[in-house]
């Protein structure tokens, strides 16, 4: 037949290669387009290679506008054959990664880089919380709403009420994560918290008190994916994108259903990698705040549903324990780069996979769970996704 | 603020949550019309912190509200008892808002 590939080559297999971020810093430092290119910088010397070996850009930024993916490229002079402009909240990173790697497969890219960053100045983030979608600016900003924090805060609420989920429960994944960013020198947050400290800490939400909340920070994040072709020659530890799943809007207009469709994804990777919760090394798990934790746990089946609670309070989720989460401190400890907090939990996974997180390495990690969550608009998060990756052992 | 607007379609009844150009069920036409202005309340947040301009409000009761009509709505509680809201929680359209979009108050004969 005319005009169809009848010999099909065999699909390339992407791999991620590598990982890189900025020095993160509190608002009021330097911009977005320094804190990308340093994540840019770290993530492609990492590996060996420059800004014209890239074929394909993802970018997330809320605060790098009017500036965008392809202006990016512009800036760095890359040669595009597929881009990518994340506008899904804290579901960027993961998408784009799946995205990527789907691009990979079909041949029509070699060397994706995938980029999230942000930087804020005083005042700068509350503005952009105000407008960040029509639904927020038009019906919940009149009503000073607080923000994601007063949105979600209601996800606690309803919890507590239906499961008899505790503030001490959900502020041990606070104190535990804490642990991990003492061992992450990128960590904003240096000192230890104690449960004591997380329990008496002040109200901005409430349920929501000082340490459920992420700081707004300034920083960048970038992981690199590439065909097995590419990832031989540079001989680095590859891992696999074994399946990547998303959803949006999972319930429509609805606002006291939980789910963002987690359940719905976590059923789908785990049929499609044919492990299950149990078999992860680790989970790294979109971390605004604790009970969105607790409720991914649900979801992707590492507890019954409504079981968060009870889950955190008697399991070991640090880096030495039965499921690590969040093993580099997470948003929570490390800080939040707006959207590079999308990207941060993939940055850790395949610094873990490829057995370089050092201090924090979970001992001989060969798979775990990645899941972004975000786009808060009127009364949830609308964007959804989750990748399973596994290291390579070739 | 007072009356509470909801907007019905034409066509399938559908009620909108929040304003919507058009019926995303059937995509005729929506019309606006008085809600009756009770619900109950499904959940909450108490808001401490947000930008200067609210200050005398604070604290902010966030309400999810599920109203007479079956659609559930995002809206602020006044009144002095407003920190007193639970889940399951009835209220009431208060005609005594400060914002310029409908807000609630804690029901008569609720449990405060
Ligand atoms: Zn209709």
């Amino acid at each position: 037949m005319r005009g169809v590939d009848v010999d099909f080559p065999p699909m390339p297999e992407p791999l991620l290669i590598s990982y890189g971020s900025s020095a993160y810093e509190k608002k009021n430092g330097r911009d977005t387009l320094s804190h990308l290119f340093d994540a840019v910088s770290d993530c492609l010397q990492r590996a060996g290679l420059l800004p014209g070996d890239v074929d394909g850009l993802a970018l997330a930024s809320f605060t790098y506008p009017p500036g965008n993916v392809i202006t990016l490229a512009e800036h760095l002079d890359m040669r595009l054959r597929w881009a990518e402009q994340g506008a899904f909240g804290g579901a960027s990173g993961v998408m784009s990664v799946g995205h990527a790697a789907d691009q990979i497969r079909l041949g029509h890219a070699k060397c994706i880089l995938c980029v999230a960053g942000d930087a804020f100045t005083s005042g700068s983030h509350e503005k952009l919380l105000e407008d960040f979608t029509p639904a927020i600016s038009e019906h919940l900003g009149p009503h000073g709403f607080g923000g994601a924090n007063g949105v979600l805060a209601p996800l606690q609420t309803r919890h507590a009420a239906l499961h008899g989920t505790r503030r001490d429960q959900l502020g041990r994944l606070c104190v535990t994560q804490r642990r991990h960013a003492l061992l992450n020198p990128n960590a904003l947050f240096q000192t230890p918290l104690t449960l004591d400290e997380y329990l008496e800490a002040r109200p901005i939400a409430e349920p929501f008190h000082l340490y459920d909340c992420v700081m707004p920070c300034s920083g960048a994040e970038a992981v690199l994916v590439v065909s097995d072709d590419i990832a031989a020659s540079i001989g680095r530890a590859g891992v696999r994108v074994l399946a990547t799943r998303e959803m949006h809007n999972a319930s429509p207009g609805q606002l006291s259903e939980f789910s963002a469709g987690w359940e719905i994804l976590g059923e789908e990777l785990w049929s499609a990698t044919g492990y299950s919760p149990g078999d992860m090394d680790f989970a790294q798990l979109y971390d605004d705040y604790p009970i969105v934790v607790g409720l991914q746990l649900e979801g992707y089946g590492f507890c019954g549903p409504g079981e968060c609670g009870p889950f955190l309070e008697t399991t070991d989720v640090s880096i030495w324990g039965e499921l690590p989460i969040n093993t580099g401190g997470g948003q929570l400890s490390v800080g939040q780069s707006g959207a590079g907090g999308s990207m941060i939990h993939l940055v850790e996974a395949v610094q873990q996979l490829q057995h370089e997180a050092g201090e924090r390495q979970v001992d001989g990690a060969q798979r775990g769970l990645v899941s972004g969550y975000g786009l808060v608009s009127y009364g949830k998060g609308l964007c959804t996704a989750a990748t399973v990756l596994e290291r390579a052992n070739s | 603020m007072s009356a509470l607007v909801l907007q019905r379609c034409a066509e399938c009844d559908y009620i909108a949550n929040f304003w919507r150009i058009g019926c995303p069920r059937c995509l005729g036409q929506l019309a606006a019309f008085d809600a009756q202005g009770a619900g109950v309340v499904t959940t909450f947040s108490i808001i401490h912190r947000w930008v200067a301009r609210f200050d005398e409000h604070l604290p902010i009761v966030l309400v999810v509200v599920e109203l007479a009509e079956g659609v559930e709505v995002m809206a602020s509680l006044v009144g002095d008892d407003r920190v007193n809201v639970t889940v399951g929680a009835p209220v009431e359209v208060a005609p005594e808002g400060w914002s310029s979009k409908s807000q609630f108050r804690l029901a008569t004969g609720s449990t405060n």
